[in-house]
């Protein structure tokens, strides 16, 4: 949000006698605000990161995936947002979409040996298996970050007017 | 691939701030009316006719109010013209007996807060002087300065007075309750405790003797103390 030039000029402009000292502090506040909100709303977005890292945590996620959780695209729109987004990214080294996985699960697939004449190994319980391919389930859908984001989107709202709030009184009021 | 959650959070617009700035603006230009209004109000309602403005300004409100023809009768009768219908009271404002009364009231009041305010001052027992400070704390702060100043000479005198908390001779009669110890008085009786009029003697080794003759002196005594128990 750029703000080069205060609207309480405006209201400077008026004929009727004015409180310049009350105008000093918003205009004061009108040119602090865009630099509170994206410090503060900074600390806000990364409060919600790091409640999502601390699920994924608790939910046993791979660290590469933790670590690939991050706060991408801040900014603060002149229509009166303030957006980002929490941005979760982990591939294997075959390409495959882990971090997506994990969030939204994979629908029940076939798996088959990356040649034509390879086969497929591992053991269970003991056995060695082969198989030239076959159907496995998918992975559950986790849906941490949707839904920490839908669960905390209000706190965060609230937490935001709060402190806008705090910070147009200590301006005003000091 | 890239999964990704977007979050909008609602914060004050430009044109918002705007709205904002105005609206504080016009509030404290209203809440600035109300003062000076408030004040307005506040001065004529508690001012009285201190200056020959307020009385001319009061006698033009009520020659133009209500009150006109009062004013207008009020008038003949400082000209000596008598007429059966004037009120001789006419020229007084419409609120003068209510805001005499209100005088009145408010005296009395202060007197008797003053009255019951010293009569707790002079108890100094119990907390009777927080309540005389609760009593005294609605009463105007100049009149209460200039009329209790004799309320405090009282004070003063009653407390050094018979049975005040600066009485002398009380603390003298507390004195002559005290009593010594029955076991003081068994060891003095029994030579123990040394109870002469010589200030210089005292038990134990003795100290900074500058004579012979007075150590002699004093081991006689202390043996003529201990032994026979003569030494009073």
């Amino acid at each position: 949000m750029s703000s080069a030039f205060p609207s309480t000029q405006n209201i400077a402009k008026q004929e009727e006698p004015i409180n310049i000292d009350l105008l000093f502090k918003l205009t004061q506040f009108e040119m602090q605000l865009p630099g509170f909100l994206d410090d503060r709303g900074r600390q806000i977005a990364e409060g919600a990161l790091d409640e999502i890292k601390r699920k994924m945590q608790a939910a046993n996620y791979s660290r590469k995936i933790i670590d690939g959780t991050t706060l991408e695209n801040f900014q603060i729109t002149e229509d009166g947002f303030l957006e980002f987004e929490i941005r979760s990214e982990y591939d294997s080294e075959s390409g495959f979409d882990v971090a997506t996985a994990k969030e939204k699960g994979t629908a029940n697939h076939r798996i088959e040996p990356q040649s034509e004449d390879g086969v497929l190994s591992w053991i269970q319980d003991g056995r060695r298996f082969f198989s030239k391919g076959h159907d496995v389930s998918g992975i559950p859908a986790s849906n941490i970050i949707t839904d920490t984001l839908l669960q905390t989107t209000v706190k965060l709202q609230n937490n935001m007017n709060s402190a806008m709030d705090s910070f147009f009184e200590g301006v005003v009021n000091q | 691939m890239v999964f990704t959650e977007r979050v909008r959070l609602g914060i004050p617009s430009r044109e918002e701030i705007q709205e904002l700035e105005s609206n504080v603006m016009d509030l404290e230009r209203l809440a600035s009316r109300s003062a000076t209004a408030s004040v307005g109000v506040q001065e004529s309602l508690t001012t009285g006719p201190v200056l020959p403005s307020a009385l001319t300004r009061r006698r033009r409100q009520a020659a133009l109010g209500r009150s006109g023809e009062s004013a207008l009768l009020a008038r003949q009768r400082l000209k000596g013209v008598s007429t059966s219908s004037a009120n001789p009271l006419a020229g007084l404002s419409a609120n003068a007996f209510q805001e005499l009364r209100n005088e009145v009231v408010d005296l009395k009041n202060f007197n008797a807060k003053l009255s019951q305010s010293a009569g707790f001052l002079l108890n100094p027992i119990g907390n009777a002087q927080s309540r005389a400070l609760g009593l005294a704390a609605g009463i105007p702060v100049v009149g209460f300065a200039a009329s209790i100043a004799p309320v405090i000479y009282q004070m003063i005198v009653a407390q050094h007075g018979a049975g005040g908390i600066f009485d002398v001779t009380k603390q003298t009669l507390d004195n002559t309750k005290s009593f010594i110890g029955l076991e003081r008085e068994v060891g003095i009786d029994a030579g123990e405790t040394l109870f002469l009029g010589n200030v210089s003697l005292r038990q134990g080794i003795p100290h900074n003797i500058t004579s012979n003759t007075q150590d002699l002196q004093d081991g006689l005594r202390r043996y003529t103390l201990q032994t026979n128990q003569f030494g009073r």
